[in-house]
């Protein structure tokens, strides 16, 4: 049995003026995958995902989150986790009164979120570090919290936009596991992130974007045979997204070939 | 570093600190005029510098002027004792209150904003930034150097003695180096912020908090030292008797006493011995508060204190489970541990300090004065639950992404308010109801707290419409100032009018009718 869709865009496209930061794009979300949203920067992927939380409306096409639409029906945030790009967490606050604000706004059980966070916490790396305040922290520590703050109500579906930045490798190895866990218990995952190696290694299903536009859309082996010579995703991406000319002559002139 | 090169670099610092205090002092800021003063920073500062150091050089002289020019209408002349007395004290309090106030928010905004940090990557020595900071912090004080010149010159021409001269133009460095360090030592102060649970954390925020407040309050407790001093004076004086003309001792009354004494040369070696005193030590808090400041500035403002220690996670208690509950206590927390945020809040406080004296001169007119400071608040806790929205800053996503609803965030904002307000007003009511008799004073005093509760839901609900997951900084503008301020009259204004024709019993049943509505208006709120 095909495994149902959590997440559907149809045509959507999104302008800030004159700049179309969506143009026609169309996706499915499907339970039990995790996506990798790939692109480079002002592609698109932030504006995506925004809609997809429900936090701007699109020009036209079709939005559906778990069967609503997100920006009529803000209330489905209750089932998606989210990591924007720019954290913008409370400085004054510590990680475990941040936790405790966010458990009381999404009416969690206190026993039970308990449980979670102390699994969370102690998996990151993050336990002895609730008491400070969050102004103190690392940038990777930061980066742990607002990952924590996504899985702590074992969503249905993660949005996560970078979330890998600032994370050492044994954090980013733990949070894959993670990611792993969550999309075996059924969580619709998708994630942008500029690290090819991650993309390539963990997601199921790839899209990549450029100006806009879905340009390649696939499993991830299906993306590498996309040119017969290719043997890496990355030198697919820069072939797909048009760069790959610009880049090698970048590159030549560096090295004095040109 | 030549001073030339360290002048011109400042100007991109200083541009910044313009940029800043722009931006964080104006709701809604029109990107051309924020461009254009900044483009004209420069000649901005010229100019005010110009008119800044005319004006506080004529204050210093002004009351010299009628002796070197006596008007020709008067019957009596000035007396020259008087002349220098006042000119003294003038200069020296002038002096030092711009250039505290000045120095104080150029050096807060450069530690805020971590401004000298990005110096540090550059291959300049640390010497050379530090002169940097130096002249950005003090730019628009360095003007203020020529006034004491100007004051001893024309001194000078008045007495026709040196000594005075001397005397004064140090008093008024002294006032300038005192002011410089006490600032640069402030914003080292409350610019940094103290992580952890350790009993020295906890009274470093405290120390760090009460310092803010006192600074914000500084304007209101100055206005009341001037009118209770004189009393306070008298009274010292009654009570010390002899031991009053030790007077001449203590800055700056020792600035005025300084110049009379100038003029006797049995007294000149002492006053100019304490003058130069005074200089010393105004140089050396100059360079322990300018230490201070630059340490700060070079480090982070988030300080850990003490060992990283794990922490047991407990669960909260099921009664707290709630959106508004939660809003309300990181409101709260966020509000002691970060005034800056929220200093609207504090405001009531400095209402009833501001009547204090009034209150203890004439019991009669203190009931007035109590209900007047009542509904001022409702107005002041109308405005600080806004900043309480403009404190969310860019953190708005982290709600709306958890699934906040517009009533949750709108209650907590408000409760938040009239909470600290009626842990403020209610004792108050009580307090005078039990010194001056009518239980009026408690009734008014619970009614203001009501009242305050229902402003601020029916204003915040007002303003909920601005507010979204993408918003980066809530702000009004002059149409929604209005708005506001027509929406708070509508609530208190049938209140206060009852209350002045009817009585206060009457007029808390308006209160509790306010109340109703605000909470109608609340639940109309998604």
């Amino acid at each position: 049995m095909p495994a149902e869709v959590l997440a559907r865009a149809r045509d959507v496209r999104k302008s800030y003026g004159v700049v179309k930061a969506l143009d026609g794009v169309s996706l499915e979300l499907r339970e039990g995958e995790i996506l990798g949203l790939l692109g480079p920067n002002g592609s698109g992927k932030t504006t995506l995902i925004k809609i997809l939380m429900g936090f701007i409306r699109p020009d036209s096409g079709y939005v559906e989150v778990l069967g609503m639409d997100p920006y009529d029906n803000p209330d489905v945030r209750a089932r998606i986790g989210y990591v924007p790009e720019e954290l913008a967490l409370y400085n004054s606050l510590t990680p475990k009164e941040l936790f405790d604000l966010v458990a009381r706004i999404r009416r969690l059980e206190p026993a039970a979120y308990a449980r979670r966070l102390d699994l969370l916490v102690s998996s990151l790396g993050l336990k002895d570090r609730m008491d400070d305040l969050i102004g103190s922290l690392s940038r990777g520590n930061k980066q742990k919290v607002a990952v924590i703050l996504a899985l702590l109500h074992e969503p249905d579906i993660l949005l996560l936009d970078e979330p890998i930045v600032g994370l050492d490798p044994a954090v980013a190895r733990i949070f894959k596991e993670l990611l792993y866990e969550m999309r075996d218990r059924g969580c619709a995952i998708m994630f942008s992130t500029h690290i090819l190696e991650v993309a390539e290694a963990i997601c199921d299903r790839i899209i990549i974007m450029h100006k806009g536009k879905v340009v390649a859309e696939g499993a991830v082996e299906d993306i590498l045979k996309l040119a017969a010579r290719e043997k890496t995703l990355e030198e697919v991406f820069l072939e797909v997204t048009g760069k790959a000319h610009e880049v090698y002559e970048v590159i030549k002139a560096l090295r004095g070939e040109a | 570093m030549r001073l030339r090169e360290a002048i011109r670099l400042s100007g991109f610092l200083y541009r910044e600190l313009v940029y800043l205090r722009m931006v964080s002092t104006r709701a809604n800021v029109d990107m051309a005029r924020l461009r254009r003063g900044v483009r004209w920073a420069s000649i901005n500062y010229a100019l005010v510098s110009a008119i800044m150091t005319a004006m506080l050089a004529l204050s210093s002289i002004s009351p010299l002027l009628p002796l070197i020019w006596p008007p020709q209408d008067t019957a009596g002349g000035v007396e020259l004792v008087d002349a220098l007395r006042a000119s003294g004290l003038v200069s020296t309090a002038m002096l030092f209150t711009f250039s505290f106030m000045l120095c104080a928010s150029a050096s807060w905004l450069l530690q805020e904003y971590e401004l000298l940090k990005p110096l540090m990557h550059l291959p300049l020595k640390h010497g050379d930034i530090r002169l940097l900071a130096f002249i950005t912090a003090s730019k628009e004080v360095l003007p203020f150097l020529l006034v004491p010149a100007i004051h001893g010159i024309t001194l000078m021409l008045v007495v026709g003695l040196p000594a005075p001269a001397l005397i004064g133009a140090s008093y008024g460095y002294a006032s300038i180096f005192l002011a410089l360090g006490a600032s640069f030592s402030l914003s080292a102060t409350v610019s940094r912020r103290h992580s952890g649970r350790s009993l020295r954390a906890r009274l470093a925020r405290a120390v760090s908090t009460l310092t803010f407040v006192l600074c914000m309050a500084s304007t209101f407790i100055l206005s009341q030292m001037v009118s209770l001093i004189t009393r306070l004076v008298s009274q010292i004086s009654k009570f010390i008797g002899p031991f009053s003309s030790l007077l001449w001792l203590i800055y700056p009354f020792s600035a005025a006493e300084g110049l009379i004494m100038a003029l006797s040369p049995t007294s000149l070696i002492p006053a100019s011995a304490l003058a130069a005193a005074y200089l010393l030590a105004s140089l050396l808090a100059f360079d322990r508060g300018f230490m201070r400041f630059w340490r700060g500035s070079i480090s982070p403002i988030y300080v850990g204190v003490g060992e990283a220690r794990e922490v047991r996670i407990r669960p909260p208690s099921k009664l707290t489970m709630s959106p508004c509950f939660g809003v309300l206590l990181k409101d709260l927390k966020m509000a002691y541990r970060d005034p800056r945020t929220a200093y609207m809040l504090f405001t009531p406080i400095l209402t009833f300090l501001s009547f204090f004296p009034a209150l203890i001169e004439d019991a009669k007119a203190a009931i007035m004065l109590l209900n007047t400071a009542f509904l001022a608040s409702s107005l002041m806790l109308t405005m600080a639950s806004y900043q309480l929205l403009v404190a969310e800053g860019n953190s708005f996503w982290l709600l709306f992404a958890n699934g906040i609803r517009k009533k949750d965030l709108i209650s907590a904002k408000a409760l938040t308010c009239t909470l600290s307000y009626a842990a403020l007003a209610i004792p108050i009511g009580a307090l005078a109801w039990l010194l001056l008799g009518p239980l009026d004073m408690l009734l008014n005093a619970t009614s203001s707290v009501l009242l305050s509760f229902a402003a601020s839901s029916i204003c915040l609900a007002y303003l909920a419409r601005y507010v979204g997951p993408e918003t980066k900084m809530a702000k009004m503008g002059l149409k929604d100032l209005l708005v506001i301020l027509l929406l708070w009259g509508i609530i208190v204004g049938p209140y206060a009018l009852v209350a002045l024709i009817i009585g206060p019993l009457q007029a808390s049943l308006i209160a509790i009718a306010d109340l109703g509505i605000a909470l109608i208006v609340l639940s109309t709120l998604h």
